[in-house]
Protein backbone atom coordinates (compact mmCIF):
# COMPACT_ATOMS: atom_id res chain seq x y z
CA UNK A 1 0.00 0.00 0.00
CA UNK A 2 1.08 3.40 -1.12
CA UNK A 3 0.99 5.65 1.94
CA UNK A 4 0.96 8.94 -0.11
CA UNK A 5 -2.93 9.13 -1.01
CA UNK A 6 -4.19 8.47 2.59
CA UNK A 7 -6.16 11.16 3.78
CA UNK A 8 -8.05 12.06 6.73
CA UNK A 9 -11.65 13.66 5.67
CA UNK A 10 -15.25 13.97 7.41
CA UNK A 11 -16.65 11.94 4.99
CA UNK A 12 -14.19 9.33 6.01
CA UNK A 13 -15.06 10.07 9.74
CA UNK A 14 -18.89 9.65 8.53
CA UNK A 15 -18.56 6.45 6.67
CA UNK A 16 -16.66 5.00 10.14
CA UNK A 17 -19.70 5.81 12.37
CA UNK A 18 -22.09 4.75 9.75
CA UNK A 19 -20.01 0.91 9.46
CA UNK A 20 -20.11 0.72 13.29
CA UNK A 21 -23.91 0.87 13.95
CA UNK A 22 -24.04 -2.73 13.53
CA UNK A 23 -21.37 -2.82 16.41
CA UNK A 24 -23.65 -1.72 19.37
CA UNK A 25 -25.70 -5.04 19.24
CA UNK A 26 -22.71 -6.22 20.71
CA UNK A 27 -21.24 -3.42 22.76
CA UNK A 28 -25.15 -2.25 24.49
CA UNK A 29 -25.00 -5.23 26.33
CA UNK A 30 -22.09 -4.57 27.68
CA UNK A 31 -22.07 -1.28 28.70
CA UNK A 32 -25.48 -1.82 30.71
CA UNK A 33 -23.40 -4.50 32.76
CA UNK A 34 -20.81 -1.69 33.47
CA UNK A 35 -23.16 0.46 34.83
CA UNK A 36 -25.23 -1.81 36.77
CA UNK A 37 -22.14 -2.62 38.25
CA UNK A 38 -20.58 0.55 38.56
CA UNK A 39 -23.93 1.36 40.29
CA UNK A 40 -23.61 -1.31 42.51
CA UNK A 41 -20.44 -0.75 43.53
CA UNK A 42 -21.07 2.76 44.56
CA UNK A 43 -20.07 4.99 42.16
CA UNK A 44 -22.59 7.94 41.14
CA UNK A 45 -23.63 8.58 38.22
CA UNK A 46 -21.01 11.64 37.18
CA UNK A 47 -18.40 8.95 37.83
CA UNK A 48 -19.45 6.23 36.38
CA UNK A 49 -19.90 8.45 33.23
CA UNK A 50 -16.34 10.03 33.69
CA UNK A 51 -14.98 6.80 33.66
CA UNK A 52 -16.14 5.56 30.76
CA UNK A 53 -15.55 8.66 28.65
CA UNK A 54 -12.02 9.00 29.79
CA UNK A 55 -11.13 5.20 29.53
CA UNK A 56 -13.35 3.69 27.26
CA UNK A 57 -12.41 0.08 27.23
CA UNK A 58 -15.15 -2.32 28.48
CA UNK A 59 -13.17 -5.33 30.00
CA UNK A 60 -10.45 -2.84 31.74
CA UNK A 61 -13.69 -1.10 33.60
CA UNK A 62 -14.81 -4.45 34.77
CA UNK A 63 -11.48 -5.83 35.96
CA UNK A 64 -11.38 -2.71 37.69
CA UNK A 65 -14.52 -2.46 39.18
CA UNK A 66 -14.57 -5.63 40.30
CA UNK A 67 -11.27 -4.63 42.49
CA UNK A 68 -12.90 -1.45 43.89
CA UNK A 69 -12.76 -0.80 47.55
CA UNK A 70 -13.38 2.24 49.52
CA UNK A 71 -11.51 4.81 49.26
CA UNK A 72 -10.76 4.10 45.51
CA UNK A 73 -7.96 1.73 44.11
CA UNK A 74 -5.97 3.82 42.48
CA UNK A 75 -2.91 2.14 42.18
CA UNK A 76 -4.68 -0.98 41.39
CA UNK A 77 -7.11 -0.12 39.22
CA UNK A 78 -4.39 2.14 36.85
CA UNK A 79 -2.32 -1.45 36.72
CA UNK A 80 -5.79 -3.39 36.12
CA UNK A 81 -5.83 -1.04 32.71
CA UNK A 82 -2.42 -1.07 32.16
CA UNK A 83 -2.46 -4.93 31.81
CA UNK A 84 -5.68 -5.28 30.22
CA UNK A 85 -5.53 -2.42 27.70
CA UNK A 86 -1.66 -3.96 26.49
CA UNK A 87 -3.71 -5.57 23.46
CA UNK A 88 -3.93 -2.25 22.06
CA UNK A 89 -0.62 -1.45 21.72
CA UNK A 90 0.33 -3.44 19.13
CA UNK A 91 -2.70 -2.54 16.90
CA UNK A 92 -1.73 0.57 17.17
CA UNK A 93 1.62 0.10 15.47
CA UNK A 94 0.11 -2.25 12.72
CA UNK A 95 -2.21 0.92 11.51
CA UNK A 96 1.03 2.92 11.00
CA UNK A 97 0.21 2.86 7.40
CA UNK A 98 -2.21 5.65 7.94
CA UNK A 99 -1.08 7.01 11.36
CA UNK A 100 2.20 7.63 9.20
CA UNK A 101 0.54 10.45 7.75
CA UNK A 102 -1.34 12.39 10.45
CA UNK A 103 -0.04 14.90 12.46
CA UNK A 104 -0.48 16.48 16.11
CA UNK A 105 -4.14 16.33 17.17
CA UNK A 106 -5.38 13.81 14.24
CA UNK A 107 -2.89 11.13 15.38
CA UNK A 108 -2.84 11.55 19.06
CA UNK A 109 -6.46 12.75 19.56
CA UNK A 110 -7.40 9.70 16.71
CA UNK A 111 -5.51 7.03 19.13
CA UNK A 112 -6.88 8.23 22.28
CA UNK A 113 -10.18 6.28 20.71
CA UNK A 114 -8.81 2.91 19.16
CA UNK A 115 -10.94 0.18 20.61
CA UNK A 116 -10.66 -3.37 19.44
CA UNK A 117 -13.39 -2.67 16.72
CA UNK A 118 -11.92 0.52 15.15
CA UNK A 119 -8.66 -1.30 14.75
CA UNK A 120 -10.84 -4.74 13.28
CA UNK A 121 -12.72 -2.62 10.95
CA UNK A 122 -10.12 -0.09 9.83
CA UNK A 123 -7.77 -3.17 9.21
CA UNK A 124 -10.49 -4.94 6.82
CA UNK A 125 -10.69 -0.92 5.38
CA UNK A 126 -7.21 -0.84 4.82
CA UNK A 127 -6.97 -4.21 3.32
CA UNK A 128 -9.67 -3.54 0.48
CA UNK A 129 -7.55 -0.34 -0.19
CA UNK A 130 -9.43 2.22 2.09
CA UNK A 131 -6.93 5.85 2.28
CA UNK A 132 -8.90 8.01 4.67
CA UNK A 133 -7.66 7.51 7.97
CA UNK A 134 -10.53 9.36 9.66
CA UNK A 135 -12.28 6.01 9.18
CA UNK A 136 -11.05 4.87 12.14
CA UNK A 137 -12.04 7.68 14.44
CA UNK A 138 -15.28 7.44 13.01
CA UNK A 139 -16.20 4.29 13.59
CA UNK A 140 -14.30 4.97 17.52
CA UNK A 141 -16.80 8.17 18.26
CA UNK A 142 -19.86 6.25 17.05
CA UNK A 143 -18.97 3.64 19.93
CA UNK A 144 -18.10 6.13 22.00
CA UNK A 145 -21.52 8.03 22.04
CA UNK A 146 -23.35 4.51 22.27
CA UNK A 147 -21.19 3.43 25.03
CA UNK A 148 -21.90 6.71 27.63
CA UNK A 149 -25.27 6.22 26.99
CA UNK A 150 -25.41 2.08 27.58
CA UNK A 151 -23.21 2.87 30.67
CA UNK A 152 -25.26 5.59 31.44
CA UNK A 153 -28.99 3.74 31.26
CA UNK A 154 -27.45 0.76 33.13
CA UNK A 155 -26.43 3.39 36.14
CA UNK A 156 -30.08 4.79 36.22
CA UNK A 157 -32.04 1.60 35.41
CA UNK A 158 -29.76 -0.18 38.13
CA UNK A 159 -31.51 -3.41 38.67
CA UNK A 160 -34.11 -3.03 36.34
CA UNK A 161 -31.95 -4.25 33.62
CA UNK A 162 -30.02 -6.41 34.95
CA UNK A 163 -29.60 -9.65 33.12
CA UNK A 164 -29.27 -12.97 34.19
CA UNK A 165 -25.93 -14.53 33.70
CA UNK A 166 -25.72 -16.44 30.34
CA UNK A 167 -28.50 -14.49 28.61
CA UNK A 168 -28.30 -14.83 25.41
CA UNK A 169 -28.18 -11.04 24.69
CA UNK A 170 -24.01 -11.80 25.88
CA UNK A 171 -22.59 -13.58 23.05
CA UNK A 172 -23.58 -10.71 20.78
CA UNK A 173 -20.23 -9.67 21.76
CA UNK A 174 -18.45 -12.56 20.88
CA UNK A 175 -20.32 -12.54 17.63
CA UNK A 176 -19.03 -9.63 16.69
CA UNK A 177 -15.76 -10.54 16.61
CA UNK A 178 -16.46 -13.86 14.55
CA UNK A 179 -18.35 -11.97 12.51
CA UNK A 180 -15.15 -9.91 12.05
CA UNK A 181 -12.99 -12.59 11.31
CA UNK A 182 -14.70 -13.57 7.78
CA UNK A 183 -13.21 -10.41 6.01
CA UNK A 184 -10.04 -10.49 7.17
CA UNK A 185 -9.64 -13.82 6.06
CA UNK A 186 -7.56 -14.10 3.15
CA UNK A 187 -6.67 -17.51 2.19
CA UNK A 188 -5.74 -21.28 3.45
CA UNK A 189 -2.29 -20.65 2.40
CA UNK A 190 -2.06 -17.69 4.19
CA UNK A 191 -4.38 -17.88 7.49
CA UNK A 192 -4.90 -21.36 8.27
CA UNK A 193 -1.70 -22.31 10.31
CA UNK A 194 -1.40 -19.10 11.61
CA UNK A 195 -5.38 -18.91 12.87
CA UNK A 196 -5.15 -22.46 14.44
CA UNK A 197 -1.93 -21.79 16.16
CA UNK A 198 -3.10 -18.51 17.89
CA UNK A 199 -6.65 -20.68 18.57
CA UNK A 200 -4.39 -23.72 20.24
CA UNK A 201 -2.09 -20.98 22.11
CA UNK A 202 -4.70 -18.85 23.30
CA UNK A 203 -6.71 -22.17 24.55
CA UNK A 204 -3.78 -23.41 26.12
CA UNK A 205 -3.15 -20.57 28.43
CA UNK A 206 -6.80 -20.26 29.07
CA UNK A 207 -6.74 -23.66 30.16
CA UNK A 208 -3.26 -23.36 32.44
CA UNK A 209 -5.64 -20.97 34.31
CA UNK A 210 -3.83 -17.54 33.19
CA UNK A 211 -6.24 -14.16 33.19
CA UNK A 212 -6.56 -11.91 30.45
CA UNK A 213 -5.09 -10.71 28.62
CA UNK A 214 -2.50 -13.37 28.55
CA UNK A 215 -4.37 -16.26 26.35
CA UNK A 216 -4.97 -13.28 23.99
CA UNK A 217 -1.98 -11.90 23.49
CA UNK A 218 0.15 -15.24 23.76
CA UNK A 219 -2.45 -16.52 20.98
CA UNK A 220 -2.06 -13.02 18.95
CA UNK A 221 1.88 -12.73 18.66
CA UNK A 222 2.55 -16.53 17.93
CA UNK A 223 0.01 -16.53 15.08
CA UNK A 224 1.09 -13.47 13.84
CA UNK A 225 4.54 -14.98 14.16
CA UNK A 226 4.24 -17.99 12.25
CA UNK A 227 2.41 -15.64 9.35
CA UNK A 228 5.00 -13.84 9.06
CA UNK A 229 7.53 -16.40 9.05
CA UNK A 230 5.79 -18.26 6.88
CA UNK A 231 5.31 -15.39 4.65
CA UNK A 232 8.78 -14.44 4.82
CA UNK A 233 10.29 -18.21 3.81
CA UNK A 234 8.13 -18.49 0.89
CA UNK A 235 9.36 -15.14 -0.71
CA UNK B 1 -23.45 13.85 41.68
CA UNK B 2 -20.67 13.00 43.41
CA UNK B 3 -17.40 13.17 42.33
CA UNK B 4 -14.61 12.00 45.12
CA UNK B 5 -11.20 13.05 44.81
CA UNK B 6 -10.05 9.26 45.36
CA UNK B 7 -12.15 8.10 42.73
CA UNK B 8 -11.30 10.79 40.25
CA UNK B 9 -7.52 9.99 40.77
CA UNK B 10 -8.58 5.81 40.07
CA UNK B 11 -10.05 7.13 36.83
CA UNK B 12 -6.79 9.51 35.80
CA UNK B 13 -4.46 6.66 36.75
CA UNK B 14 -6.66 4.17 34.45
CA UNK B 15 -7.39 6.69 31.75
CA UNK B 16 -3.64 7.64 31.40
CA UNK B 17 -2.69 3.66 32.12
CA UNK B 18 -5.28 3.25 28.80
CA UNK B 19 -3.94 6.05 26.54
CA UNK B 20 -0.22 4.85 27.43
CA UNK B 21 -1.62 1.39 25.89
CA UNK B 22 -3.10 3.11 22.59
CA UNK B 23 -0.69 5.19 21.78
CA UNK B 24 2.42 3.53 22.92
CA UNK B 25 2.52 0.70 20.74
CA UNK B 26 2.43 3.42 17.56
CA UNK B 27 5.05 5.55 19.03
CA UNK B 28 7.69 3.18 19.76
CA UNK B 29 7.21 1.81 16.34
CA UNK B 30 7.78 5.15 14.68
CA UNK B 31 10.51 5.79 17.01
CA UNK B 32 12.84 2.84 16.30
CA UNK B 33 12.01 1.00 12.93
CA UNK B 34 11.81 -2.01 13.47
CA UNK B 35 12.72 -5.37 11.51
CA UNK B 36 11.09 -6.42 8.46
CA UNK B 37 9.79 -9.58 10.34
CA UNK B 38 8.00 -7.56 12.88
CA UNK B 39 6.59 -5.33 10.06
CA UNK B 40 4.93 -8.87 8.15
CA UNK B 41 3.69 -9.69 11.79
CA UNK B 42 1.54 -6.64 11.87
CA UNK B 43 0.18 -7.47 8.84
CA UNK B 44 -0.73 -10.61 10.14
CA UNK B 45 -1.83 -9.42 13.45
CA UNK B 46 -5.68 -9.16 12.85
CA UNK B 47 -6.77 -12.26 12.32
CA UNK B 48 -4.84 -14.26 15.00
CA UNK B 49 -5.36 -12.01 17.17
CA UNK B 50 -9.26 -12.06 16.90
CA UNK B 51 -9.48 -15.70 16.76
CA UNK B 52 -7.17 -15.69 20.35
CA UNK B 53 -10.00 -12.95 21.71
CA UNK B 54 -12.96 -15.21 20.51
CA UNK B 55 -11.15 -19.09 21.25
CA UNK B 56 -11.53 -19.17 24.76
CA UNK B 57 -14.79 -17.41 25.14
CA UNK B 58 -16.50 -20.02 22.80
CA UNK B 59 -14.83 -22.44 25.39
CA UNK B 60 -16.68 -21.04 28.02
CA UNK B 61 -19.92 -22.03 26.15
CA UNK B 62 -18.71 -25.36 25.21
CA UNK B 63 -19.96 -27.31 22.13
CA UNK B 64 -22.78 -24.52 21.51
CA UNK B 65 -20.09 -21.89 21.86
CA UNK B 66 -18.79 -23.15 18.93
CA UNK B 67 -21.97 -24.00 16.66
CA UNK B 68 -23.06 -20.36 17.38
CA UNK B 69 -19.50 -19.38 15.95
CA UNK B 70 -19.95 -21.34 12.86
CA UNK B 71 -23.82 -19.88 12.52
CA UNK B 72 -21.97 -16.24 12.70
CA UNK B 73 -19.50 -17.02 10.46
CA UNK B 74 -21.97 -18.30 7.31
CA UNK B 75 -24.62 -15.87 8.15
CA UNK B 76 -21.87 -13.06 7.56
CA UNK B 77 -19.83 -14.98 4.42
CA UNK B 78 -23.96 -15.23 3.31
CA UNK B 79 -25.26 -11.45 3.24
CA UNK B 80 -22.05 -9.34 4.01
CA UNK B 81 -24.14 -7.74 6.58
CA UNK B 82 -22.53 -7.67 10.31
CA UNK B 83 -26.19 -6.64 12.27
CA UNK B 84 -27.59 -10.04 10.29
CA UNK B 85 -24.19 -11.83 11.58
CA UNK B 86 -24.68 -11.27 15.27
CA UNK B 87 -28.23 -11.68 15.46
CA UNK B 88 -27.53 -15.10 14.00
CA UNK B 89 -24.90 -15.72 16.32
CA UNK B 90 -27.28 -14.71 19.13
CA UNK B 91 -30.69 -16.92 18.03
CA UNK B 92 -28.55 -19.79 17.51
CA UNK B 93 -26.95 -19.78 21.09
CA UNK B 94 -30.14 -19.21 22.41
CA UNK B 95 -31.71 -21.77 20.49
CA UNK B 96 -28.93 -24.27 20.86
CA UNK B 97 -29.23 -23.77 24.86
CA UNK B 98 -32.96 -25.20 24.65
CA UNK B 99 -31.45 -28.50 22.94
CA UNK B 100 -28.13 -29.08 24.48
Amino acid sequence: MSGSAVVFTRKGVLRGARDAVPLVIGTFPFGLVVGVISDAKGLSLLETLLMSALVFAGSSQLLALELWTDPAPVAAATVAALVVNMRLAPMGAALAPWLDRLRGLRLWGTLSTLVDHSYALSAAEMRRGGRDAGYLLGVALALWCFWLVAVGVGHVAGAVVRLPPGHPLYFAAIATFCAILVPVWQGVRRDLAPWLLAAALSLAAWWLGLAAPWPLLAGALGGAALGAWLEMRRR
Amino acid sequence: MTLRLDVLLAILGMALATYLCRAGGYALFRAVRPPRFVEVMLQHLPGPIFVAYVAPALATHGSKGFLAALAVVAAQAATRNLAAAIAAGVAAIWLLGLVI
